[in-house]
């Protein structure tokens, strides 16, 4: 009975040429079939084939679910209404389906917002300081093109020009920049840095999808530690051979650096395409199948 | 009332920022309001609303966050800074528009 219908519908479909008729011929549909969809369940009530008439336009399947909801939480409340009116069940909710308006142009709308975005200034911000941190790297092995050891010792002995030798490290470049550079060189990369770290939080926070938010706050939270513990480092504070990121080439540290970076740029072309909360139903399955 | 849609489509943003001033609302009760506020004049359809809302979102001029009432989860939509900033100046720009179309309009009113 159940595969019956749904051939039906689909032929049906198919059938239908024009697309500012679909959503009418939708209800009229159900009408003609009503013991049919009545046996079937709720799976096909005109609500049902409406929405997913609609969710069928936006290209994006992660948007799909939170469409679907709020436009359900739509159709209901104007169902109310045509009931408290004195409306019957079926025809209030008939009603309020073609109260709606076009599906696939409503969907094609949708579709247009709810598309991944290209987050060109992130990758340009990116791009920015990896070059940056690039020339750095060749500059320095020019100058020093065999890396000294101990490089600690040296430094704490006193700041002489020779004590720079070992400087091919990674550890501490900030030192470097300042003797070499000026102390403004370093404040101002050092700023460009932070810059960069306070808009990847900003945009964290302002994620309304929790995992997107918890997930960036998180990398940009480790983008923060190192900064502050190589910082602490360079001035002495601190021991330990640390890596900045952008500025060092360490294996290591570059890698984990581009990989934080990368799951932040995902968390934010995104950013229009997922839900607020995970919606329930979607959980309650996962559940029942485990 | 029919009007004609283009008309229409520029300004509801416009509109929907101004319900927002106001309250926090969700989608049904922002058709019914503006309804009542226009005497039936904006009959605006939700397969025009969503997508608007969502743009806005997009833009930043709205945020949304979800409530429960009465048994039912929502999704309210609530204006933001950007969104009040972008709002004063529609409202700038419709007021020179109107005027602008009212002057034309009754220049020709020999005819």
């Amino acid at each position: 009975m159940k595969k019956e219908n749904r051939k039906d519908c689909t032929a049906k479909r198919k059938a239908e040429g024009t697309v500012s008729h679909t959503a009418q011929s939708a209800v009229k549909e159900n009408i003609s079939h009503d013991t049919e969809i009545q046996m079937a369940g709720a799976e096909h009530s005109c609500t049902d084939a409406y929405l997913q008439e609609l969710v069928a336009q936006i290209r994006c399947q992660k948007a799909h679910s939170a469409v679907q909801e709020e436009l359900r939480a739509h159709i209901e409340d104007q169902k109310e209404a045509f009931l408290e009116e004195g409306m019957e069940e079926k025809e209030a909710e008939e009603r309020a389906v073609l109260e709606m308006g076009d599906s696939v142009a409503a969907g094609i709308e949708l579709d247009r917002v709810h598309r991944p975005k290209a987050v060109w200034g992130m990758i340009g911000l990116v791009a920015v300081m990896s070059i940056i941190g690039f020339v750095y790297q060749c500059l320095v092995r020019q100058q020093f093109p065999e890396t000294a050891l101990s490089g600690e010792e040296m430094l704490r002995s006193g700041l002489s020009q020779d004590s720079f030798e070992f400087l091919g490290r990674d550890a501490y470049l900030l030192t470097h920049i300042t003797a070499f550079y000026g102390i403004v060189a370093a404040v101002l990369l050092m700023a460009a840095i932070v810059f960069v770290i306070i808009r990847l939080f900003r945009i964290s926070f302002r994620q309304r999808n929790q995992l997107g938010m918890m997930m960036g706050t998180g990398c940009a939270a480790v983008f923060f530690v190192k900064i502050v513990l190589y910082l602490l480092c360079n001035l002495g504070l601190i021991d330990g051979a640390l890596d900045c990121p952008f500025l060092s080439f360490g294996g290591t540290g570059i890698g984990v650096t581009y990989i934080l970076i990368g799951i932040l740029l995902s968390v934010c072309r995104y950013r229009n395409v997922l839900p607020v909360n995970p919606p329930a139903k979607e959980l309650g399955l996962r559940r029942q199948k485990i | 009332m029919n009007i004609n849609k283009a008309l229409l489509s520029g300004s509801t943003g416009m509109l929907l920022l101004k319900l927002l001033e106001e309250k926090d609302m969700y989608g049904y009760e922002m058709i019914e309001m503006l309804r009542e506020r226009s005497q039936n004049v904006f009959e605006l359809k939700a397969g025009t609303l969503y997508p608007l809302l969502h743009t806005l979102e997009d833009k930043g001029y709205v945020t949304v966050y979800e409530k429960e009432v009465s048994g039912k989860t929502r999704k309210y939509y609530a204006i933001t800074k950007t969104g009040s900033r972008a709002l004063s100046e529609k409202k700038e720009e419709w007021k020179t528009y109107s005027e602008a179309v009212t002057n034309v309009l009754s220049m020709g009113g020999a005819v």
